[in-house]
């Protein structure tokens, strides 16, 4: 990490020139009023195809162990670049076979010429993909969101900062009734994380009863997270928890954007399972085979859910989704520039 | 509590430690080891500094180990004499750790015990010091930060205990821990004895640490995670 790579990664980030057909960048997807998501129930590719599934926040994912929703080999934010810009099904950024086109339209414009360079002293040729790879990932490690009211009360002994609706909620949120922090848990509200001095814990991935179809408790097709990668039953349908940071703005929820607010994730948490009564995805989640033992079910009153969601809400970064660092640079009156 | 260290471990931070004035130690060329374990004379200051290091901490266990006793002594005048006892091990050790200071001024372990032992001797103003200086040198010692702010609430400097405690809370979850539990210990006895606090001073304090208690057990689990088996 460097002050040039990071400031090279944030341009290339929000450049259209990433993309097949210049129409999008990663910050398409990635928006940051909304945290770096999308505000799609399933997110759109350069060439108009739908994805099974969410853009997930970019909120302190220099923290996780693992990326994406459910790939347990992908750790590492350099090698997470790839994926969109190369994906073929679904269409991403649509820059599968056209290597060759992405470097051509970074050389010939003069300030990335300057800019790789600068971020890469010393190499006769800095403008190549693995070189893309690390800037993007650079600039991804300083979005960093730790101001919520949350944070000025828990980190900053700010003994004001949420209300008691939120305190309350705070309570509820850790409790062993609910105990919603097995698995949105750690500083990142997502489960284990990975740091500097810590021996890596082990993955998590999580069956939270969202659909059981067939006897054996599949989950639709084009998306039965971690069972597309091990092919072991007990994996199907389970996937990462997703961090909770900045969850107020990202809606809709679950992998696939199926649950519209966070009133109805907790109604599905409260009732151990999503039962779908009728359609092509019917059946009752909570009896499904392959469901997270957490996933349990519990009793909430009225007034304790809208103190739940009062605390959800509290994790809100106001700061991080105005932060001018995090900013797109294009619109910048005076674009920074690296050193 | 702090084990003997290793002069291996200090070895870096020793390199550059300028030799022991003559006088530095009542006039003699190798300073007097206050406890009967005399140091070889003909060690370097760094190996000195670290062996007189060694000999507070032996010292400061015994009083520690004293203190003990006293809690569980059934009668009063055997309570006071291992009370006694101890003092006079927490005052060997402060001889110690001041040699060692002396010898290795750089040595911000043994600031921090000398800290401790003027603490534990009733002198919370010079156990600031000399954790102010050991914090100087290692600003994220978590056992200095701990430890002065136990000094802090000896002085009623209330405002610079809560400080230490949210720097805890987020570095060292165990010492906040630790330090949460002597800010309750601090408000029982200023219940019975306030001297100069008035009893809204010790309830905003108390409020205070009831919340805090109420934080660090709902978010127990944050630093659970790195242990969990999922």
């Amino acid at each position: 990490m460097t002050a040039a790579k990071v400031s090279l990664g944030r341009f290339l980030f929000y450049d259209r020139k990433l993309s097949g057909n210049g129409t999008y960048s990663c910050a398409t997807c990635h928006r940051q009023e909304l945290a770096f998501t999308d505000g799609r129930a399933q997110s759109i590719g350069s060439t108009g195809e739908i994805h099974p599934r969410g853009a997930m926040s970019l909120a302190n994912a220099a923290y996780n162990i693992t990326l994406t929703w459910s790939d347990p080999a992908l750790i590492r934010l350099e090698d997470q670049v790839e994926i969109p810009l190369f994906h073929r099904e679904p269409v991403e950024m649509g820059m599968s076979g056209r290597v060759d086109t992405l470097l051509d339209r970074l050389k010939s414009d003069r300030r990335y010429r300057r800019w790789f360079a600068a971020a890469f002293p010393g190499q006769s040729d800095p403008i190549r993909l693995g070189n893309l790879y690390r800037a993007i990932a650079s600039f991804e490690r300083i979005l960093i969101s730790g101001g919520s009211p949350y944070d000025r009360l828990v980190y900053g002994g700010e003994m004001e900062a949420l209300a008691d609706s939120a305190r309350n909620g705070m309570g509820l949120f850790f409790s062993n009734r609910l105990r919603c922090s097995r698995c949105h848990g750690g500083i990142t509200f997502s489960g284990p994380t990975a740091f500097a001095g810590n021996r890596p814990p082990r993955q998590a991935f999580h069956n939270t009863g969202l659909y059981n179809l067939g006897p054996r408790g599949n989950y639709p097709e084009d998306d039965q997270g971690l069972y597309r990668f091990t092919g072991r039953q007990g994996d199907m349908g389970r996937f990462r928890a997703p961090t909770l940071r900045n969850i107020g703005l990202t809606s809709p929820y679950m992998h696939d954007g199926s649950i519209a607010t966070l009133e109805e994730v907790i109604d599905h948490y409260s009732a151990g399972g999503r039962t779908i009564p009728t359609g092509r995805y019917a059946g009752d989640g909570r009896a499904s085979p392959n469901k997270s033992e957490l996933v349990s079910g519990f009793y909430i009153s009225r007034q304790e859910k809208a103190d739940l969601v009062a605390f959800l809400k509290s994790l809100t970064d106001t700061g991080f989704i105005s932060e001018e660092r995090f900013s797109d640079p294009f619109e910048t009156p005076v674009p920074s520039v690296p050193p | 509590m702090l084990k003997p260290i290793s002069i291996a471990i200090l070895f870096g931070s020793l390199l550059a430690v300028p030799p022991l004035p003559a006088n530095a130690s009542g006039g003699s060329k190798q300073p007097k080891a206050a406890s009967k374990s005399a140091v070889p004379p003909t060690r370097s200051p760094a190996e000195q500094a670290v062996d007189h290091y060694n000999f507070g901490l032996k010292s400061r266990n015994k009083a520690v180990r004293f203190e003990e006793k006293a809690r569980q002594a059934d009668k009063a005048s055997r309570r006071a004499g291992y009370l006694k006892k101890a003092q006079v091990q927490y005052g060997k050790a402060i001889r110690e750790f001041q040699l060692a200071v002396r010898l290795n001024p750089k040595f911000h372990q043994a600031f921090s015990s000398l800290g401790y032992a003027q603490r534990k001797s009733g002198d919370p103003g010079a156990a600031v010091i000399a954790y102010d200086r050991a914090l100087a040198l290692s600003p994220n010692y978590t056992e200095a930060i701990e430890y002065r702010a136990e000094a802090f609430l000896g002085l009623d400097r209330l405002g610079e205990a809560r400080k230490a405690y949210i720097r805890l809370f987020s570095t060292d979850r165990g010492r906040a821990d630790e330090l949460l539990r002597a800010m309750r210990k601090w408000i029982e006895t200023r219940r019975g004895s306030p001297e100069n606090l008035s009893k809204e001073e010790i309830d905003s304090f108390s409020g205070w640490v009831k919340d805090r208690e109420e934080i660090a057990s709902q978010t127990a689990s944050l630093d659970g995670m790195k242990k969990r088996k999922w």
